[in-house]
């Protein structure tokens, strides 16, 4: 993978800026190979919406029943994944004018959720539909980090076990408060 | 807002933001065109959000559920009936692994069937009633009740109410109640920007009579299995040398000592937990020896709404989880102070 930086006046070559988003992605690039793509991103509004797709599917494919099996080899498995990649899912994230839908459209609103997981702070200003990170730290959170991290941290599961027995209070249905919990480890 | 009856009310709590249909009556119904709403009397607010409590226990019915959060979604078969004194309820999972839990007045059984486990959990916030439960004022103090028409849900006309939320400490919601049953049809909670965190919705529903109580067995026979029961012990951190200050509107649930399982640690541990609610979000904070449970100081993680912030103090991890904004979880995190011990 290439991880050296781009050349700044580099003619647009949507080959090159996916790989690159790619290696990205995975992880791969160091801060100064990073700082381009990252230029290039907030520009480049197809390389958005690739971003947003592939933060979709790599979400998707950190569900639980994949959680242990992420790899550096998410790249591929992402390529591989938007071989038949949901159409409904791609633009929903990025268009505010969307928004309206997002809140009565079951599935849509669905693939907005997913996004909460993975968009990146620096996403925020330019793509609207966009959640804020889900991922929060001390240390500002490398995008890549935030992407590659399992959906849900397994230590937590005993104490949203524990939270689980006192909610229940709030507006949310109790029953809310078993599904909620309903895929985690057992007591 | 007494709406703190034991987490393990199951879906009874389904019906806790509807009202009954005589209260509905009696409410400015003009005001679900939306242009009342500023003008209506807090009391009337305040009285909504109570018959949302009283009607709580008081339907039965049986329907499908569905929750969607992130990139999970569940279904579940939901039956709750009421003889006019109790309610019992029985809820189970309809996809994943089998789960069912079936609560009988505070008592709450659930069935682990490829374990042959049961855990029964008694308690919860109305086994510590010195700690006052916030009151519809004290909610509305918080959040803003708003109509807003209607939208069809399970095949039925439901009104649509927000609260939205008076500062940026916690969500929104928004809710869509039948108006004849005063069921809860749908609930969403929204962040800031009017975003869907985690939403849960009947799609089909049968209310009233006619509900068979045999549909409140457990499904699989449960002789011979592993009993186990998750009980807390009610405690006070003060004593336990902590102190917690919660932000702007939230009051203590409840302070226990209870042992926690899981979290690829065998053996069980005893943590102190102390609870805390505006009346709508519920926010706990856990304080136990040991490094901070997320690895680095002040790492936070976010499940739909679900905030989990881990923090040290001293020789202590303190692990804050809760249906609320980061901030007000790391606000919760960072006001923990070690106290002397009282000995």
């Amino acid at each position: 993978m290439n991880s050296g930086p781009a050349p700044q006046s580099a003619p647009p070559d949507p080959g090159a800026d996916a790989e690159r988003l790619c290696a990205w992605f995975d992880g791969e690039l160091d801060d100064a190979a990073a700082g381009p793509v990252l230029d290039r991103l907030l520009r480049d509004r197809a390389l958005q919406q690739r971003y947003a797709r592939w933060s979709v599917v790599g979400d998707a494919l950190r569900s639980s029943e994949v959680l242990a099996g992420h790899s550096p080899q998410l790249c591929a498995r992402i390529s591989q994944a938007l071989a038949d990649e949901p159409a409904l899912l791609a633009p929903a994230a990025l268009r505010p004018a969307l928004k309206r839908h997002l809140a009565s459209g079951f599935a849509v609103a669905a693939a907005a959720a997913v996004l909460v997981l993975v968009a990146v702070p620096q996403l925020r200003g330019s793509a609207p539909g966009a959640e804020a990170p889900a991922l929060v730290s001390s240390v500002p959170a490398h995008p890549e980090v935030a992407a590659a991290r399992p959906a849900r941290d397994p230590r937590l599961d005993p104490y949203l076990q524990a939270h689980r027995d006192f909610m229940g209070s709030g507006v949310m249905p109790a029953a809310a408060v078993y599904l909620r919990s309903g895929s985690e480890g057992e007591r | 807002m007494r709406l703190h009856r034991y987490a393990a009310g199951l879906c009874s709590e389904a019906a806790r933001a509807g009202c009954t249909a005589t209260l509905l009556l009696a409410l400015p119904l003009s005001g679900l065109a939306g242009e009342a709403g500023a003008a209506r009397d807090v009391r009337s607010d305040a009285a909504w959000l109570q018959a949302v409590q009283d009607a709580a226990r008081r339907q039965s019915f049986t329907g499908t559920i569905v929750y969607q959060r992130g990139e999970e979604m569940h279904a579940s078969r939901v039956v709750q009936l009421f003889d006019g004194t109790d309610s019992r309820e029985r809820v189970l999972t309809l996809d994943g692994q089998p789960r069912e839990f079936i609560r009988r007045g505070e008592e709450v059984q659930c069935l682990y069937p490829e374990f042959h486990r049961v855990v029964v959990v008694r308690g919860g916030p109305r086994s510590f009633p010195a700690f006052a439960q916030p009151l519809p004022a004290d909610v509305l103090s918080h959040y803003e009740l708003r109509r807003e028409g209607s939208e069809r849900v399970a095949n039925r006309s439901c009104d649509v109410a927000q609260l939205v939320p008076r500062d940026h400490l916690r969500y929104g919601y928004r809710l869509c109640v039948d108006p004849s049953s005063g069921l809860l049809f749908k609930a969403q909670t929204l962040n800031e920007r009017g975003a869907v965190l985690e939403q849960i919705a009947f799609t089909d529903v049968h209310i009233g009579e006619g509900i068979d109580a045999g549909q409140l067995r457990p499904s699989w026979p449960t002789a011979g299995w592993t009993v186990d029961h998750s009980d807390s012990q009610a405690t006070e951190l003060r004593q336990q040398g902590w102190s917690v200050t919660p932000p702007s509107g939230f009051h203590r649930l409840a302070e226990v000592i209870r042992h926690l399982v899981g979290g690829g640690d065998p053996t069980p541990r005893s943590t102190l937990q102390a609870v805390y609610s505006d009346g709508l979000a519920t926010v706990s904070v856990f304080i136990e020896p040991g490094a901070p449970v997320l690895g680095d100081e002040g790492a936070s993680q976010r499940h739909g709404p679900v905030t989990a912030v881990s923090r040290q103090v001293g020789d202590f991890r303190v692990t804050v989880v809760g249906e609320v904004p980061p901030a007000t979880a790391q606000s919760f995190a960072e006001s923990v102070v070690r106290s002397a011990p009282e000995h």
